[in-house]
């Protein structure tokens, strides 16, 4: 019985696991403290499997124990992410112009993801990387889907200013044209 | 242009699927006679794969996933450990065999019972002199060291490697009469779980591991029966250390 207890858990649960670190990393940017979360996210899976409801969707649930076990080690995570949901958002220079279709480098990408608040950087990971859907994220991070949405739009329109080409290259390129 | 602009709200909804089947529709719609906003869509999903593909091919590191299959086998499962207790028992009564463990998590009972399974088996069964042969091939070795079977001042490594869990580096030494076996394994500030440490700097063996590791195990097994083993067991951690600074060189 608990031999089979364990096949499922391993078929439901730790198939899960590089998400689950990938997650744990970019919420904390540092590789040893994401594998002590998924560590401690999954052994405390474990110890309640028992009351786990088979058919439900165990991914949900482990994203659920991995944010609050970083709620618990890290509180001043949780504040991060919660930091610019009541901040106005000013749109202005935000939005690329159709006019250039900017090039983007793997690196360059990375390196502007990593530079946005890390709620942002969270929520866009959860729907663009890992495919959660907004109703999945915002149950991981246990807050409303319109925040969700809210983390995703500013974020994502940060990471486009990254991108977004220069006045002066834009009036160069109009001029071309 | 006015439905351009409502649509260019709708976009991002569509590309991650979760707009309604209505809202889909008239996305579709628009899509079919606008260049512009196709292009649009084209962007969102082009931007939406990089970051899958940079970001999404990152996996957990193996030792991570050892270490979480150690830790999650259920009760009564350590076939390993019964085998450890048949050995232990009668090696024990035989005065065959010392132990010291200073200082193991009480917490993780499985954890060191796998340890010390492995720590036995390697150390009594001549598993680890069976397995330089492939080491290479092992994947719970993979990380063995280039210092394998090193010799000097008749104490010899018979091998050095991590534990199949993940939790701690392994050192087999030898000389005549005597075997022994040594875990060492690190547990950083913060962390609630032990690693095994870095045993190796710049392609040679590190010595400050047994003087900085936070958990050391070391068990003898003597050969020449309980009198020599009392000796030996005294001054085995001090032989040990002091062979392995000869190693390190001047």
């Amino acid at each position: 019985m608990a031999q089979s207890r364990r096949d499922e858990f391993d078929a439901v649960a730790l198939v899960h696991l590089d998400e689950l670190y990938r997650v744990a990393r970019r919420v904390t940017l540092d590789a040893t403290e994401a594998e002590d979360l998924v560590q401690e996210t999954y052994l405390r899976g474990w110890q309640g499997f028992g009351r786990f409801e088979r058919g439900t969707n165990c991914r949900a649930w482990l994203y659920k124990i991995l944010f609050r076990t970083i709620g618990a080690r890290r509180r001043e995570l949780l504040r991060e992410l919660a930091l610019f949901d009541q901040e106005p958002f000013d749109e202005d220079g935000v939005v690329p112009s159709r006019d250039v279709e900017p090039v983007l480098t793997a690196d360059q990408l990375r390196r502007a993801f990593e530079s946005l608040p890390v709620a942002f950087c969270v929520a866009i990971h959860l729907v663009d990387v890992e495919g959660l859907s907004y109703r999945e994220a915002a149950d991981a991070m246990e807050v409303p889907v319109g925040t969700v949405m809210s983390r995703l739009h500013r974020g994502r329109s940060l990471l486009r200013r990254h991108f977004a080409p220069s006045p002066a290259l834009l009036s160069a390129m109009r001029r071309r044209s | 242009m006015t439905e351009c602009r409502q649509i260019a709200a709708l976009l991002q909804l569509y590309a991650d699927d979760q707009a309604s089947a209505e809202t889909n529709a008239s996305v579709l719609g628009h899509l079919e006679s606008c260049g512009l906003c196709r292009r649009d869509l084209q962007r969102i999903l082009a931007a939406k794969r990089l970051l899958r593909e940079t970001l999404g091919s990152e996996r957990a590191p193996a030792g991570l996933r050892a270490r979480l299959v150690a830790q999650l086998e259920p009760p009564g499962r350590h076939s390993i450990g019964v085998l450890v207790l048949r050995w232990l028992v009668p090696a024990a009564a035989a005065g065959l065999v010392a132990m010291v463990l200073v200082p193991w998590p009480t917490v993780a009972s499985a954890q060191v019972k796998s340890a010390v399974a492995q720590h036995v088996l390697c150390a009594l069964n001549g598993r680890a002199v069976r397995m330089l042969d492939t080491v290479a091939a092992q994947p719970g070795y993979a990380r063995s060291m280039p210092w394998v079977s090193s010799s000097s001042s008749g104490v010899h490594i018979v091998d050095a490697h991590t534990c199949g869990p993940e939790h701690f580096a392994h050192l087999i030494l030898e000389d005549r009469d005597s075997r022994a076996s040594i875990l060492v394994a690190q547990r950083t500030p913060g962390s609630k779980f032990t690693r095994p440490p870095d045993v190796v700097r710049d392609g040679r063996f590190d010595v400050d591991v047994l003087t900085t590791a936070t958990h050391v195990a070391y068990l003898v097994v003597d050969r020449r029966g309980a009198a020599g083993q009392a000796a030996w067991r005294k001054s085995a951690l001090d032989r040990v250390a002091q062979f392995l600074y000869q190693l390190e060189g001047p």
